[in-house]
C-alpha cells in the first residue's frame, strides 16, 4: 500500500481524529512529511481540519478556554460500520 | 533587458527576508491583476553590476490550484519565464519543503536551492550532505543560508551571476511505467493539437492526469476526453486515481532524497530547558511543585483581583444603579414593574456576574503565562504518572485539563481517545474539573468567609474536584470497566521560554471578551426569565413585580427544593433556588443569589439622590483605594507564602489603612448573614459536584447516548449532595 493511502487507512481504522504527530509516529514518517500528506488528502476532501472547541459561549474565535492543543484531522465522512461502538452505553 | 529572478517556497521558509537581502530599500509592492494578493518586487545589483529583477512569489505547498497563491505562483513561473527560480526551503524541515521542489523540477526551469535556516537544522542535529543532494536534484545548485543574519546571501548572489544556464543533468524526477506511458502520450496529444503551446507540454499532461481544475477548462473538448480515459485505464489497471500515483511518486521520491543525502544526529547537548526539567518534571517533586504552582496561582487570582472586584461591585450598585434609576425617571419609564426589572433583573443578575470579570482577568494572566511559558505542557506530563496509577488513560489528562476551562469542549476532546471505554470515563470524570463559570462562585464565598485565606479556599475547592474524579476513576475501573488498562501519554515538550506579552495579552482579551459574551447573552437571558418569576406573584395580595420574592412563583418553586439541603445546611430557599437556575450555566447561580438577595433592596445611595458628578468623583477615588489595595496583595502574596514555613514571620506591607480595605458588598453582606462559614462550604461543595451546565448535558447525550447521560446526572447529584451533608454536619461537629 502506498505511504499515502496509508494515511487514510490509519483514519479509517481508527475513526478518530489525529495530530499530524500520531500519524507521523504511527506510520513512522518524518513530521513534515506526514503533514504534507494529510493536506493532499484535506485537498481531495476525505480528511478535514477538526476544532475541538464548541459554540455554546457565543466565542467568535474557537473556544475561549481551551487550552492549546495541536490541530486535529478526521474523515469527512465515516466509513461504513464505523458508528458500531458509538452510544453502546 | 535585467535578468528576472523568481523567488518561490512554502509559507515560513523565509523567502521574505532572503528577499529583503537580496532587494534592500529597493522594493515596490503592488498586488497580482485582479487579486489581493501582495506582488512584491525588488532590484538586485549583482558583484558585476549587472541589475536583476526579482519577485517574491506567495508562498506555496505545491504548484496546483487549490489557491489562488499556488495559480499565480505556477503561472508566472511558466508565463513569466524567470531566468532563475530560487526554491527557499527551510533545512530543518526539508522533507516538507522538497515536495514544491520535485514540482518546480517537473516543469523543468531553471532552479536553484536555497537552504535557508541551516543555524536550526545543525542546532537539531541534522546535517545535509549538498553535494549528494545537489546531484539527485539533477545537478541544482544548493547554497546554505542563514536568511536572518544575512549569512549566505553573498554567496547566492556569486551563484545568481554565474547562473547563465542550468547544468545539464538527469532528469530525477520518474513516475510508475503506467503512468509515464499515459503522461506521453496526453503530451505527444497536446503537442499534437498545439494546445496550451506557453506552457511544457509534459507538464500539462501531468496536471491534467492530476485532474488540476485550472487547466482542465483550458484545454478543448478533445484533450479532455483523452485525458478522462487515460484516468480510466490507469484507475482499473493501478486500482488507484492517478493523482495519488503522483503524488506518491513524489513523496518515495523525496524519501530516496532524504535518506541519502540527510543524516541525523542524536542531540546530546544539554539544554536549559532540560536542566529545568529535571526538577519540574521530576518523578518525585514534579506533582508537589505543580501542587505549588496552582497553589501561587489561585493566591494571585483571589487576592490580588479582589480590590477590583469590590470596585466593580461597588460601581454597579452605585453609580450605574444610579443612573440607570435617572435616565428611567428622564424617560418617564420608571414605572415599578420596569424599575424592577432593569435594577433588580437586570442589574442585580448580570451585574454582580460581571463584577467577578477582575478574577477571570487574573487567572487568565496566570495560566496565559504558564502556557506560553511550557510549563503546562509539564504538568500534563507531571500529571499522567500520578493518573495512571489510578486507571486512567494518559491521553485523559488533556480532555481533563480543557475541563478546567469548559466542560463542554473537555467532553468533545475525549474524542482524541482510541478506546470508547476510556472516553466515557474520561468525559465522566471532566465535569468534576471547575471549570472557569464555578470560579467566580468560589470568589464570591472565599471573600466572604475566608478574607485573606481566600486563595487556599479556592485551591482546596479545585483539588477536591480532582479528588473526587480520581476516587471516581478507582470506583469506574474496579467496578465497571475492569481489566482496563492505563497507557502513557506521548507528549511533545516545547523549549521554556519568557512569556511574550502579546500571547499573554491575546489570551486575556479573547477569554475574557467571550466571558462578556456569554453574560451578555445567556446570563442576561437568565436573569430576565429569574426576574419574570420573581415577578409572578403566587399569594393574591401581591401583583406582577411588587410582590415578595418568598411569594413568587419562583420562591414557591425554590421553598419546595429547600428541605432537601437542610442536611447541609443551605436549606435556604434562595440558595436552593440559585442551585437550579444553575443548571443552565454556573455564572447563573451568581445572578440568581444577586437577584433574591439583593434585589428589591435599595442601596445605601439609592435612598437618597446622589449626582452624577458625585459618582464619577466615587468610582475614581475608589478605583484609587482599589488599585493600591491591588499593589498591596501583589507585594504581601510573598511574605504570605512564605510565612507558612514554620519559624517565619516576615511583615507585610500597608499601603492602604486596614479599615479602608474591607467593604462588602450588598450581595457580601446579605450572604454573610444568610450562611455560616461551614454552610458556605458546603455550598460550594454542592456547586462543585453537582449536575453540569445544559450544555455539557447534552454534549454528554450527544457523544455517548441518553443513558451514560443520566447515569452521569444522577451520580453528580447523588456524590454532591452526599458530600455537602458530610461536609456540613462533621463541619458542625468540629
Amino acid at each position: 500500500m502506498s505511504s499515502l493511502r496509508q494515511v487514510l487507512t490509519l483514519f479509517e481504522e481508527n475513526r478518530i481524529p489525529l495530530t499530524i504527530e500520531q500519524v507521523a509516529r504511527n506510520l513512522d514518517l518524518d513530521r513534515g512529511m506526514a503533514e504534507g500528506m494529510v493536506t493532499f488528502w484535506v485537498q481531495k476532501g476525505k480528511l478535514r481540519l477538526r476544532t475541538v472547541g464548541c459554540h455554546t459561549c457565543g466565542g467568535n474565535s474557537g473556544c475561549p478556554f481551551m487550552p492549546k492543543l495541536a490541530d486535529m484531522y478526521e474523515l469527512t465522512r465515516i466509513p461504513v460500520g464505523a458508528c458500531q461502538n458509538k452510544n453502546t452505553g | 533587458m535585467p535578468m528576472t529572478i523568481a523567488l518561490a517556497g512554502n509559507p515560513n521558509a523565509g523567502k521574505s527576508t532572503i528577499f529583503n537581502a537580496l532587494t534592500g530599500s529597493q522594493q515596490h509592492i503592488g498586488n497580482y491583476p485582479g487579486k489581493t494578493i501582495e506582488r512584491k518586487e525588488g532590484l538586485l545589483h549583482l558583484p558585476n553590476q549587472q541589475e536583476a529583477v526579482v519577485v517574491d512569489l506567495p508562498g506555496t505547498y505545491s504548484l496546483t490550484s487549490f489557491s489562488a497563491e499556488e495559480i499565480i505562483a505556477r503561472e508566472f513561473i511558466l508565463e513569466a519565464k524567470p531566468t532563475a527560480v530560487v526554491a527557499v526551503v527551510d533545512a530543518a524541515n526539508l522533507e516538507r519543503n522538497l515536495y514544491l521542489v520535485v514540482q518546480l523540477l517537473e516543469i523543468g526551469i531553471p532552479l536553484i536551492l536555497a537552504l535557508n535556516m541551516c543555524d536550526v537544522a545543525t542546532k537539531r542535529g541534522i546535517e545535509i550532505d549538498r553535494s549528494s543532494l545537489s546531484r539527485q536534484l539533477g545537478n541544482v545548485p544548493i547554497v546554505p543560508l542563514v536568511g536572518s543574519q544575512s549569512v549566505g546571501i553573498d554567496e547566492l548572489k556569486a551563484e545568481l551571476q554565474q547562473f547563465t544556464t542550468p547544468l545539464e543533468g538527469p532528469n530525477p524526477i520518474t513516475f510508475p511505467p503506467l503512468l509515464e506511458r499515459e503522461r506521453v502520450a496526453l503530451s505527444n496529444l497536446i503537442e499534437a493539437e498545439a494546445v496550451l503551446t506557453q506552457y511544457p507540454s509534459h507538464w500539462v499532461a501531468l496536471k491534467l492526469l492530476e485532474g488540476d481544475t485550472d487547466l482542465s477548462t483550458k484545454v478543448p473538448a478533445s484533450i479532455q476526453e483523452a485525458t478522462a480515459q487515460a484516468i480510466q485505464r490507469i484507475v482499473e489497471s493501478a486500482n488507484e486515481d492517478p493523482d495519488i500515483l503522483i503524488a506518491d511518486s513524489r513523496y518515495a521520491l523525496i524519501g530516496l532524497w532524504i535518506q541519502s543525502a540527510v543524516h541525523r544526529h542524536a542531540d546530546t547537548t544539554i539544554t536549559i530547558s532540560d536542566r529545568i526539567d529535571r526538577v519540574l518534571t521530576h518523578p518525585v517533586w514534579g506533582i508537589p511543585l505543580f501542587l505549588a504552582m496552582m497553589w501561587l496561582v489561585f493566591q494571585f487570582t483571589a487576592n490580588v483581583s479582589a480590590p477590583y472586584v469590590d470596585w466593580v461591585g461597588g460601581v454597579i450598585e452605585g453609580p450605574i444603579t444610579h443612573r440607570a434609576d435617572a435616565l428611567l425617571t428622564a424617560l418617564h419609564l420608571n414605572q415599578l414593574w420596569v424599575r424592577s426589572l432593569v435594577v433588580d433583573g437586570v442589574i442585580a443578575g448580570v451585574g454582580n456576574v460581571l463584577a467577578f470579570v477582575p478574577v477571570l482577568v487574573c487567572l487568565f494572566l496566570a495560566l496565559a503565562v504558564l502556557e506560553d511559558s511550557g510549563y503546562m505542557a509539564r504538568a500534563a506530563l507531571v500529571m499522567d504518572r500520578f493518573m495512571r496509577k489510578f486507571g486512567l488513560h494518559g491521553k485523559s489528562f488533556l480532555p481533563l485539563v480543557v475541563g478546567f476551562g469548559c466542560s463542554v469542549p473537555a467532553v468533545y476532546a475525549t474524542r482524541t481517545l482510541e478506546n470508547e471505554t476510556d472516553r466515557k470515563i474520561t468525559a465522566f470524570l471532566a465535569t468534576f474539573m471547575s471549570c472557569g463559570a464555578r470560579l467566580p462562585v468560589y470568589v464570591l464565598f472565599g471573600a466572604i468567609f475566608f478574607g485573606r485565606s481566600a486563595g487556599n479556599f479556592i485551591f482546596a475547592m479545585y483539588f477536591t474536584g480532582i479528588g473526587v474524579a480520581v476516587l471516581t476513576s478507582l470506583l469506574m475501573t474496579r467496578f465497571v470497566f475492569r481489566g482496563k488498562e492505563a497507557f502513557p501519554l506521548m507528549l511533545e515538550l516545547p523549549p521554556y521560554r519568557i512569556p511574550r506579552a502579546t500571547n499573554v495579552f491575546h489570551e486575556i482579551r479573547t477569554r475574557t471578551a467571550s466571558f462578556l459574551e456569554n453574560a451578555g447573552t445567556l446570563i442576561l437571558a437568565a436573569s430576565f426569565i429569574i426576574w419574570l418569576f420573581l415577578s409572578i406573584p403566587m399569594r393574591p395580595s401581591g401583583s406582577f413585580a411588587d410582590v415578595e420574592a418568598g411569594d413568587s412563583l419562583y420562591g414557591n418553586v425554590a421553598q419546595v427544593m429547600a428541605p432537601v439541603f437542610q442536611p447541609a445546611g443551605f436549606g435556604d430557599w434562595r440558595a436552593s433556588g440559585a442551585l437550579i437556575s444553575g443548571f443552565v450555566a454556573k455564572e447563573v447561580v451568581i445572578a440568581s443569589l444577586g437577584q433574591t438577595y439583593v434585589g428589591g433592596e435599595d442601596g445605601p445611595a439609592m435612598t437618597e439622590s446622589v449626582s452624577a458628578g458625585d459618582d464619577l468623583k466615587m468610582v475614581g477615588i475608589s478605583l484609587g483605594d482599589a488599585t493600591l489595595l491591588t499593589l498591596q496583595e501583589t507585594i504581601n502574596i510573598v511574605p504570605r507564602s512564605l510565612n507558612w514555613v514554620p519559624n517565619v514571620d516576615i511583615p507585610e506591607v500597608a499601603l492602604v489603612p486596614t479599615a479602608d480595605e474591607e467593604e462588602d458588598t450588598l450581595l457580601e453582606g446579605a450572604l454573610a448573614d444568610a450562611f455560616t462559614p461551614i454552610s458556605a462550604l458546603a455550598f460550594n461543595i454542592f456547586i462543585l459536584l453537582y449536575i453540569p451546565c445544559m450544555a455539557t448535558v447534552g454534549a454528554m447525550r450527544h457523544e455517548f447516548g441518553t443513558r451514560w447521560m443520566l447515569a452521569q446526572v444522577l451520580y453528580t447529584l447523588v456524590i454532591a449532595w452526599a458530600a455537602a451533608v458530610l461536609v456540613y454536619q462533621v463541619g458542625s461537629l468540629l
